[in-house]
């Protein structure tokens, strides 16, 4: 029996050819499943870059949640490692762009991992100038409600 | 790594809100500055009280006169800060500590003074008494389950035979008077205290004909009544778990025990969880009693199944005395992380102070008489 393919088309006009597994992944694609197949499914806030992330990544959870429930805890270590190298080697530009596909996709893993890389590189900044120079943030504040801020967290022990 | 792709400024709220729940609150609290939209989800009830509910718990512990530590259970990571000094107890609500300020052993005739801290936003509030504090004095600490933000200060004045119930509400910044019916006389072990789910639960004693009878008192914050929660049958005199007794015992066993759920009006029984006698000689740090988990009353910290025993120990041989984390589960006792030593004689008393702990982001409101928001 062959397995069912689906080609989904990105913004940019990219296609990639992917089996049901793939699809069901997402929340968003997997009605699709009755009713595409064969057929070119436009994503169309999706770029051809960041969809070939979806989908390497999709790819790559099939292969262990698709197994048996006695897959051990070592391939859970081994998809957790893949998952780390993974969203690390991404620029934050692209891990944006991630997090907005992985939410309009609905694809729970590949959003709270993108949400998480971001949290992780905030929560590593040591003031708010970091963060502002690393997530590109523009202050609305002047100089003066700058400092108003910043001594709501100093009082007195007296 | 650093993107200065500026479309990090239009994240949608929701989104924004999705990575900055997973950011720890010691992170968070120093954030607000980064920009106003920041600024107006981290001080968002909503935010903040979504945040809590997914913070893991910690304790807290006094290791010097105005320095504090924190640890967290889930990454066993040790942090310190500074904060009030002399504190005598605390008692910790949604990531507010009610601090009792000035030790009766050591100053016996100064005032004793209260007030609430987070430490995390650095907001620390005195709270002036309607009438002065004495040492006999009882508090609490909880919310309205009308409204989670409502913070409420009990104040059970006991002088000269005549015994008083006060309420303080943090929002309003005044103290009233609540009935007070009970017909026995009771006191608590001041240590031995904890909030949890906006109520206030003590370990009781009372007199009756001789004996003692130890209970749970505790006090309904939304409907302003005291209950007597349960009695506690295994505890005994004999036990090192009393406090006044010498810290010198051998301590051999450590037993735990569960009740079922105490927050429905249900009978109250109790059932032992473990029974463990590890091999070495702990000290408890006080509070040993009453370190909750959702809606059971527990002897130790229980998390996932596991309870954490939060304890000081000491080194004879080097003199010096430091904190361990332990774990209890399977009949067996483990540590899990050790804090630095500091001289035995240095600390005595003052590394006994300790509480289950919560990061968060809830304010403590400010005084309103002054413009700065600061001292009091």
């Amino acid at each position: 029996m062959t397995k069912e393919m689906f080609t989904l088309k990105s913004s940019d006009g990219f296609l990639f050819v992917v089996d049901e597994a793939v699809v069901h992944q997402s929340v968003t694609l997997s009605p699709m499943v009755q009713d595409c197949a064969g057929r070119e499914y436009p994503i169309n806030n999706v770029t051809g870059k960041i969809l070939n992330l979806v989908v390497e990544y999709c790819k790559n959870h099939v292969v262990v949640d698709g197994g048996d429930s006695s897959s051990s805890s070592s391939s859970g270590d081994a998809l957790k490692k893949w998952d780390d190298e993974f969203i690390t080697q991404m620029d934050l530009s692209t891990v944006y762009d991630l997090i907005m596909a992985a939410n309009y996709l609905i694809i729970k893993g590949l959003f709270d991992l993108a949400c998480q890389r971001v949290a992780d590189e905030i929560a590593a900044c040591k003031d708010h100038e970091e963060i502002r120079a690393t997530l590109g943030i523009v202050s609305d504040y002047t100089a003066e409600e700058e400092a108003e801020v910043l001594k709501e967290n100093e009082w007195a022990f007296d | 790594m650093a993107s200065s792709n500026p479309s990090w400024s239009l994240l949608p709220l929701e989104l924004l809100e999705n990575i900055l729940l997973r950011i720890p609150v010691e992170s968070l609290a120093r954030f607000k500055s980064t920009c106003k939209e920041w600024r107006a989800l981290l001080d968002d009830k909503i935010f903040i009280y979504k945040h809590l509910d997914l913070s893991h718990e910690g304790f807290i512990r006094v290791t010097d006169h105005n320095s504090y530590q924190i640890i967290n259970l889930e990454t066993l990571s040790l942090s310190s800060l500074q904060g009030p000094s002399k504190i005598g107890s605390m008692i910790h609500c949604d990531g507010l500590l009610l601090c009792s300020i000035g030790r009766r052993i050591i100053e016996p005739t100064k005032e004793r003074k209260l007030a609430v801290w987070n430490p995390f936003l650095g907001q620390f509030k005195r709270i002036k008494p309607s009438s002065s504090y004495t040492w006999f004095d009882i508090y609490g600490f909880g919310y309205d389950n009308v409204s989670r933000d409502n913070y409420k200060i009990l104040r059970f004045k006991r002088e000269k035979g005549c015994e008083e119930v006060e309420i303080y509400e943090l929002k309003s910044q005044f103290w009233r008077s609540v009935d007070y019916s009970l017909a026995y006389s009771w006191c608590a072990w001041k240590s031995q205290a904890m909030s949890m789910n906006g109520n206030m639960y003590w370990i009781a004693e009372r007199e009756n004909d001789n004996s003692k009878t130890y209970f749970i008192q505790s006090f309904d914050f939304s409907k302003e009544v005291f209950k007597e929660t349960c009695c506690i049958p295994f505890i005994n005199h004999n036990d090192w778990l009393l406090p006044g007794r010498s810290a010198q015992q051998r301590f051999g066993e450590i037993q735990v025990w569960v009740t079922n759920n105490i927050v429905t009006d249900e009978v109250v029984s109790w059932s032992m969880y473990c029974n463990v006698t590890p091999d070495f000689r702990i000290l408890p740090l006080h509070p040993t009693y009453l370190i909750h988990h959702t809606d059971r009353v527990k002897l130790w910290f229980h998390h996932t199944d596991r309870v954490k025993l939060w304890c000081s120990e000491k080194d004879d041989q080097d003199e010096c005395i430091y904190a361990s984390v332990y774990e209890i589960g399977e009949g067996e006792v483990k540590k899990q992380v050790e804090t630095e030593r500091h001289g035995w004689y240095e600390r005595v008393g003052v590394t006994k102070l300790s509480s289950a702990f919560v990061p968060s982001l809830v304010p403590v409101p400010k005084q309103e008489e002054t413009s700065e928001g600061c001292s009091c």
